[in-house]
């Protein structure tokens, strides 16, 4: 049986709009997908706060300590959408750095909190998943659930908390009793045909009554004792919080589809929101986002699915060339450029220059510019040390496509052009010649110092020889 | 804190009141009925407001929205009554609350 991850990844291949689920409809192995998840993205904020994968990176933005989602009341739901896309990102990306399996495509799924069964709810209202705080893994071990408590930047930070003290709480005792008021709230809301309006009373209505219910009042460090989703500073760092969100964005979802016609004002598509989106890019969630909801269960959405994914996905980030020589075949004189073009070249983290010669199988650092056979080089400016958890630096972690438009990765390789420029080399290793067969070049790598390292230390898929053609 | 059921309010039976700043602390408030007592009562409405946190600098405005029961057994309110927003104490019982309220819906 295909997990969501799975069943996604085929429907992007295929083309198709990714589907969150319902947490209570998942299968154990999604659960299970979702816990090492969220637990990777624990670990990563562990490794390196500041890592933009880490949970803790995420967190933050809505409240503490950057406060940017209560900065305007009209932007609720699309600052809410964008945000929630960014972590189901990050989300995926943790899962498939765990696993070291780039063939997955999680989505968050939703809680819906307007219903309560005995079979998958505990007797406060919440599902059993993310109440449960311990859970027994494949081995057997009882360890903590992932789901029901998160370590906090807000906590730890601005509250000095430690310990057991840094991670989230919640005190849910009365969280029951309003089940039906918001199974009530959702249904009067559904019937609001204007955007403002229906946006306005379901923030301050539904969405902020979970926060508080859920949050609740007990035994915590934080100010009057409150459980981290009751506030906006410390909500986004408890795990519920992503799932409640999905819901809330499900609900504007649905709504958008029972009022097809309704006018977002031109402010609300103009906003900026959160990881620079505009509001006009994720109105329309499915074209924009690439994403779906869907109540049935995963196995319904397998057999809807169907067999469409017979290629497997194409590995993007195909070995480097280890060759030192690069065998260039015939090239022809009578060019007004010709250049050595590198592709994927993965900017390093020292600085390097790779100098290329023509012919010259023996060339070291001591041959320097001045020989015959030097045709020209390239001087990369190292990034420096990596400041992230394992796998922060690596592309392969960061590749974007229609199904992920987060802001690429920093160190975009697969955007800089990196050229060594030949053109006076091999003019003259041609010389009066029409044409010479095959050319080599050797790309002799060196490092800060001046000293010739592996050929290893600059990473690049490949390079090929353009030659220009006078016009 | 009294408040003034608007035209819009007896007519929808839902009482919107927006306060100029998000409150740091969230919480649950009550509306009732002049004639009622709120110890032996059932409110007219419950509206929760989601806080923004100790240490925070936000400036959101927000609005406490109150869907108003109107079961027989519910006092009756026209426009142009007041209705008193509390909220509860440590105790368990309520209280006043002072709000800075910029419009009543």
């Amino acid at each position: 049986m295909d997990t969501v991850a799975k069943l996604n990844f085929r429907r992007k291949k295929a083309g198709l709009p990714l589907i969150r689920f319902d947490l209570t409809r998942l299968n154990p192995d999604d659960i299970q997908d979702l816990r090492d998840a969220y637990a990777a993205m624990y670990e990563i904020s562990e490794i390196a706060v500041g890592d933009n994968r880490g949970y803790q990176a995420l967190a933050r933005g809505h409240g503490y300590d950057l406060d940017l989602c209560h900065d305007d009341n009209r932007i609720f739901l699309t600052w809410h959408r964008s945000y929630l896309y960014s972590f189901e990102k990050a989300l995926n990306t943790a899962l498939q750095w765990k696993r070291d399996d780039d063939e997955l495509e999680l989505t968050l799924p939703f809680w819906d909190w307007t219903t309560q069964k005995a079979a998958t709810h505990a007797s406060n209202g919440l599902p059993r998943v993310v109440d449960a705080p311990t859970y027994e893994n494949e081995a057997g071990d009882t360890v903590p659930n992932p789901l029901a408590s998160a370590p906090s930047l807000y906590r730890e930070i601005s509250q000095g908390l430690s310990g057991d003290e840094r991670f989230t709480q919640r005190f849910p005792s009365s969280f029951r009793d309003v089940i039906p008021q918001l199974r009530d709230d959702v249904e009067r809301h559904m019937d609001n045909p204007n955007y403002m309006r229906f946006q306005e009373d379901f923030d301050f209505g539904a969405h902020g009554t979970v926060h508080v219910r859920v949050g609740g009042l007990g035994d915590s460090p934080l100010p009057n004792g409150i459980g981290d989703m009751m506030s906006i500073g410390s909500a986004a760092y408890d795990p519920i919080f992503w799932l409640h969100h999905c819901q809330c964005d499900k609900v504007w979802f649905d709504w958008q589809a029972l009022h097809p016609g309704a006018n977002v004002p031109e402010f609300v598509l103009d906003a900026v929101v959160y990881d620079g989106r505009a509001g006009r890019d994720l109105v329309d969630a499915e074209t924009s986002l690439r994403y779906i909801y869907s109540e049935d269960s995963v196995e319904a959405a397998v057999a809807a699915t169907g067999t469409t994914d017979s290629a497997p996905a194409g590995n993007l980030s195909a070995a480097a060339n280890p060759a030192k020589e690069i065998q260039l075949g015939t090239v022809e004189g009578g060019f007004v450029r010709a250049q050595l073009d590198f592709y994927s070249l993965r900017p390093p983290k020292d600085s390097y220059e790779i100098r290329a010669y023509i012919a010259n199988p023996n060339c070291t650092e001591k041959t320097g510019y001045k020989h015959e056979s030097f045709s020209g080089r390239l001087v990369l400016f190292g990034h420096g040390q990596c400041h992230g958890a394992p796998g922060h630096c690596n592309p392969k972690y960061y590749r974007r496509d229609e199904y992920d438009i987060r802001s690429k990765h920093p160190l975009r390789h697969a955007h800089t052009r990196y050229t060594i420029d030949m053109t006076r080399g091999i003019r003259r290793y041609i010389g009066r010649k029409k044409s010479v067969k095959n050319l080599k070049i050797y790309l002799l790598v060196v490092d800060g110092t001046g000293k010739a390292v592996s050929p290893e230390s600059v990473q690049y898929d490949g390079c090929s020889l353009r030659t220009f053609a006078k016009k | 804190m009294d408040v003034p059921v608007t035209p819009k309010t007896a007519r929808e039976n839902v009482l919107r009141v927006w306060l100029a700043r998000v409150p740091e602390s969230s919480g649950v408030f009550y509306a009732f009925h002049p004639h009622q007592d709120p110890e032996a009562d059932e409110p007219l409405g419950e509206a929760h407001i989601y806080g923004r946190g100790a240490g925070s600098d936000a400036m959101e405005r927000v609005m406490l929205i109150f869907h108003l029961r109107t079961a027989e057994t519910m006092p009756q309110y026209s426009e142009g009554d007041t209705l008193r927003l509390l909220t509860r104490n440590k105790d368990g019982g309520f209280e006043d609350t002072a709000l800075e309220i910029v419009e009543v819906e």
